[in-house]
């Protein structure tokens, strides 16, 4: 059995991105009360090349391998996900990580992936999806992993899983009529799931709703977060401040900047054109991940590609969405740019998926033939 | 199914536009507006306070100055516990604990518990070791001399801006120019402040040094002999001047009642008005050598012309005027050495309306002398077309015109200086590099009013007969040619809106040595005693000694100007 050869470009988009991701971490971590820097580029760094082992050792893996362990791999994951709740550490009020000896993993992460694999799988063995009852079991297995996560409570990487599914179904060939009308009482329950927010979370939604006009009390309070990444974005102007002289980021206005904002000190340092440029790199990415679902003739394959695809496109721009105030904060990463391990090691796995399936792509062709 | 994908695609592409969209409005059209947001949250003017510049008198004594002090302050937030550090600092701050107590307990991070303390008190501050306390630097103006010279020095309150007095005064040109520089805030509410000097806007420049024409010596001999007066008279107010009589300097101006600037806001606010520059009085007749002067001058009178004086009592123009005693014939001397009012009516009669008010203006009458002290008042002087019939009856006597003392002591220094009007002035020069340079090195200012004959050889000896002789004999010093005159003004009862027979403003103003032959006069004092409660008497009685205390003083020390 013969290879393709690997995506050069495909790969050359990720390091681009992973480089930025670093510079700005560099930035991110210089700690003015001790006027030195913290140790976040090298952790990144190691982290990086942590995921890219998992990255390569995985591309030895035929997919097909993942087809036939999906279910059992979904079962681990909602194992883990219980076992989060049960002896998770709590951070911050909610229960999201595993302590790993010297470090922590966050479950919901790990999640992601397993329930694209799940879906494929299941939308592979149905190649029929006319009738409602074609749906429910897949409803079935976005919303179970969902609800444990709320519990923890994580609404984002929750929501997350809706545009996933939304997604797999299209590509799947779904009936139009079915999802529209799932949109619809979806919308229609937004209402409702709203009681069931903490409070901080609507507050979250309240700032986000109101951020036109604050009142002083909430740029200090529940909007801090908000109103000041904003002003980082904004501030940056056309060409940004420049690498490493962001005055929101260095001074210690924006919080979580190496991490969950790390796209508001991108865009205060390099301003609109780095962004653009950064988004561009984004797009490029993603838009040859789905190239080769639309070229490839195996349907599981292409639906982990869809679904990954559309895992990590939702994060960015639910991540960018909140720095730059269009959207509700959420502890959401900026995928490969973000500081962090649980996301950076799920996101390459969701590459080497990705990467698996377009080198396999004649393989398959062959065995088809 | 390419179709179905490609929708994907095209839904991620709306997404991605909308955040470009987001984007460009955010950091294209209102860059400017968040950059300007997010440089007013992080940075930050800081305002350094010139050092204020010192007082001196004129021979380098200090009058006034600034040292850094440490202001007491407390974080109640970590105040543990409020009751035992109260009684503590209370003891050391000579204050009540159950104030400071109250303080403690606010809510916040900030109160001030005592500012600009004692070394001493710092130190036993710092022996507590309470956390919590913090001191700051303050700057905390002193007097070294306490009430000495209050009323020219003035005072400057706690924010270290002049209130009264020359810190008043010149206040531009002590605070010097303030210097700013920026600092950067740190996001974190509690993460230090950085300053950039490269952001500097510059430095602050310190306030200039002011050198006063005072005598600090001659200053305390008149204040000692005011305090005697003050014993021996109580009255309302006194003041007295030193001028220096060639240059017109002010050696020495104080008032009574004082205060000490070093604890101003312990006295009354009345306390703090320099009467010698503020108050107007009519002062009766100190004015009268002044008129016989004009009038001999303009060559209406000879000093030994002889002029009957009533025998006490004169019907003129639909009033009476009195002597204080029947006078037959005096001479035009005699007038002067007596204290006539029939007389010097008499012999101003002579010199019409017009001619009159310019003498008096000349003498600085009715307009500001400049002298370089805050509030000064122009006095009273109704222009001459507006005088009634009776004003060139009373304005000899030195009723309807009103003077400040320092109008008076210009006014008589007129003849002092052997006939030249020199403007006063309490300012010698600024030292330092900035401030309103108008006010350094000032000119003196001289108009001459008098040929030096007519003081030499007529006025100094008429007013040398007044201490020899009239009604100053009490200012008389063996061996030294003293010239003045006496006054005893009543005052207006404000009930019966007459002059009163039991309240006066009494005077006395000379100079000394009146014999030109061995040398100019060096000073000239005036004394002005506002309503005498104790021992009441005229010019001659309440303020001639003093006057001549403050002389003889002065000359027994040798040192003179």
């Amino acid at each position: 059995m013969k290879l393709d050869r690997l995506d050069w470009f495909f790969l050359i988009l990720v390091f681009l991105i992973l480089t930025v991701g670093v510079v700005d971490i560099w930035s991110a971590s210089y700690q003015i009360n001790q006027g030195s820097y913290a140790s976040y580029p090298m952790k990144q760094l190691f982290w990086i090349s942590f995921s890219g082992a998992i990255f390569v050792g995985l591309l030895f893996i035929p997919y097909l391998k993942f087809y036939q362990r999906a279910y059992f791999l979904y079962a681990c994951g909602i194992a883990l996900l219980i076992l989060t709740i049960v002896i998770g550490k709590t951070v911050n009020g909610s229960r999201r990580w595993i302590a790993l000896g010297p470090f922590s993993m966050q479950t919901s992460e790990v999640m992601k992936i397993l329930i694209v694999i799940a879906l494929a799988r299941y939308l592979k063995d149905r190649p029929r999806l006319d009738r409602w009852q074609d749906l429910l079991p897949a409803l079935g297995i976005t919303f179970l992993p969902m609800i444990i996560i709320l519990r923890q409570p994580d609404l984002g990487t929750a929501m997350l899983f809706i545009p996933i599914l939304f997604a797999m179904l299209l590509a799947a060939g779904a009936r139009v009529s079915h999802l529209i009308l799932l949109i619809v009482i979806g919308i229609n329950c937004l209402p409702v799931g709203y009681f069931f927010l903490k409070p901080y979370q609507k507050a979250r939604l309240r700032t986000f709703i109101s951020l036109g006009d604050l009142s002083a009390s909430q740029r200090m309070g529940e909007a801090y977060q908000a109103y000041q990444s904003q002003i980082g974005v904004g501030s940056g102007g056309m060409l940004g401040k420049g690498w490493g002289k962001g005055t929101q980021n260095r001074l210690n206005f924006v919080p979580e900047r190496h991490n969950d904002f790390i796209f508001s000190v991108h865009c205060e340092e390099f301003g609109f054109l780095g962004a653009m440029i950064l988004l561009g790199l984004y797009f490029l990415l993603f838009l040859s991940g789905l190239s080769s679902a639309s070229s490839s003739r195996e349907m599981f394959g292409r639906l982990v590609i869809v679904g990954t695809i559309t895992m990590m496109a939702m994060q960015v721009c639910i991540n960018v969405g909140m720095t730059i105030g269009i959207f509700p904060i959420t502890g959401l990463t900026l995928p490969l740019v973000s500081y962090g391990g649980s996301s950076m090691v799920t996101t390459f796995i969701g590459l080497s998926l990705i990467m698996g399936v377009k080198m396999r792509k004649s393989m398959i062709r062959s065995v088809l033939a | 199914m390419r179709f179905r994908i490609q929708m994907v695609l095209v839904l991620g592409l709306l997404a991605l536009g909308g955040i470009g969209v987001r984007l460009y409005g955010l950091q294209v059209v209102k860059g400017p507006w968040y950059g300007e947001l997010a440089l007013r949250q992080h940075q930050r003017a800081v305002v350094t306070r010139a050092h204020r510049g010192t007082i001196h008198d004129r021979n380098g004594h200090v009058l006034a100055l600034s040292v850094v002090r440490l202001s007491l302050f407390a974080n109640p937030s970590r105040i543990k516990d409020p009751v035992g550090t109260a009684g503590a600092l209370g003891n050391i701050l000579g204050r009540p604990a159950a104030e400071l107590e109250k303080r403690l307990r606010r809510k916040g991070y900030f109160v001030w518990l005592g500012r600009k303390l004692e070394p001493t008190q710092v130190a036993a501050i710092r022996a507590l070791k309470v956390r919590g306390l913090g001191f700051r630097e303050e700057i905390k103006r002193i007097y070294p001399n306490g009430s000495l010279a209050c009323h020219v020095l003035g005072f400057s309150g706690t924010d270290n801006t002049g209130l009264e007095g020359i810190e008043a005064r010149y206040d531009v040109a002590l605070t010097g120019k303030p210097g700013r520089y920026r600092v950067y805030r740190n996001g974190r509410p509690r993460g230090p402040r950085l300053r950039y000097p490269e952001l500097e806007e510059g430095r602050s420049v310190a306030g200039a040094d002011v050198v006063l024409t005072l005598d600090l010596w001659m200053q305390y001999e008149v204040e000692q002999a005011l305090d005697e007066l003050v014993r021996k008279h109580a009255p309302r107010s006194a003041t007295a001047i030193v001028l220096d009589s060639a240059t017109g300097e002010v050696l020495a101006l104080a008032g009574r009642p004082g205060f000490d600037p070093n604890k101003f806001s312990k006295s009354p606010r009345a306390n703090y008005r320099c009467r010698a520059v503020t108050d107007t009085y009519e002062v009766g007749s100190t004015i009268k050598p002044l008129v016989a002067a004009a009038a001999i001058a303009e060559g209406h009178a000879q000093p030994d012309d002889e002029i009957f004086c009533e025998n006490g009592s004169w019907r003129i123009r639909g009033r009476t005027l009195h002597d204080h005693k029947p006078f037959g014939n005096l001479t035009v001397s005699g007038i002067i050495e007596k204290s006539s009012n029939i007389g010097i009516a008499k012999v101003a009669s002579h010199l019409g309306p017009e001619v009159l008010y310019s003498y008096l203006s000349a003498f600085g009458i009715g307009r500001s002398t400049h002298v370089g002290l805050s509030g000064e008042e122009r006095g009273l002087m109704q222009p001459w077309s507006r005088w009634t019939s009776s004003t060139m009856v009373s304005i000899p006597m030195g009723h309807e015109i009103a003077l400040t003392p320092m109008q008076l002591a210009t006014a008589f220094n007129c003849l002092a200086s052997g006939g030249v009007h020199v403007a006063p002035r309490i300012l010698l020069r600024m030292t330092g590099s900035a401030g309103d340079s108008s006010h350094r090195f000032a000119p003196m200012q001289t108009a001459r009013v008098f040929k030096r004959e007519l003081v030499e050889k007529i006025m100094d000896p008429m007013l040398c007969q007044v201490v020899q002789r009239g009604t100053g004999k009490r200012a008389k010093i063996e061996g030294l040619a003293v010239a003045g005159k006496t006054g005893t003004a009543q005052k207006i009862d404000p009930e019966t809106q007459t002059y009163s027979h039991s309240k006066h403003v009494v005077s006395f103003v000379g100079y000394a040595p009146a014999d030109r032959r061995h040398g100019e006069p060096k000073i000239t004092v005036m004394v002005l005693v506002d309503e005498p409660t104790k021992e009441v008497g005229g010019g001659g009685q309440v303020a001639a000694p003093v006057f001549r205390q403050i002389v003889h003083r002065i000359f027994a020390s040798g040192r003179l100007p």
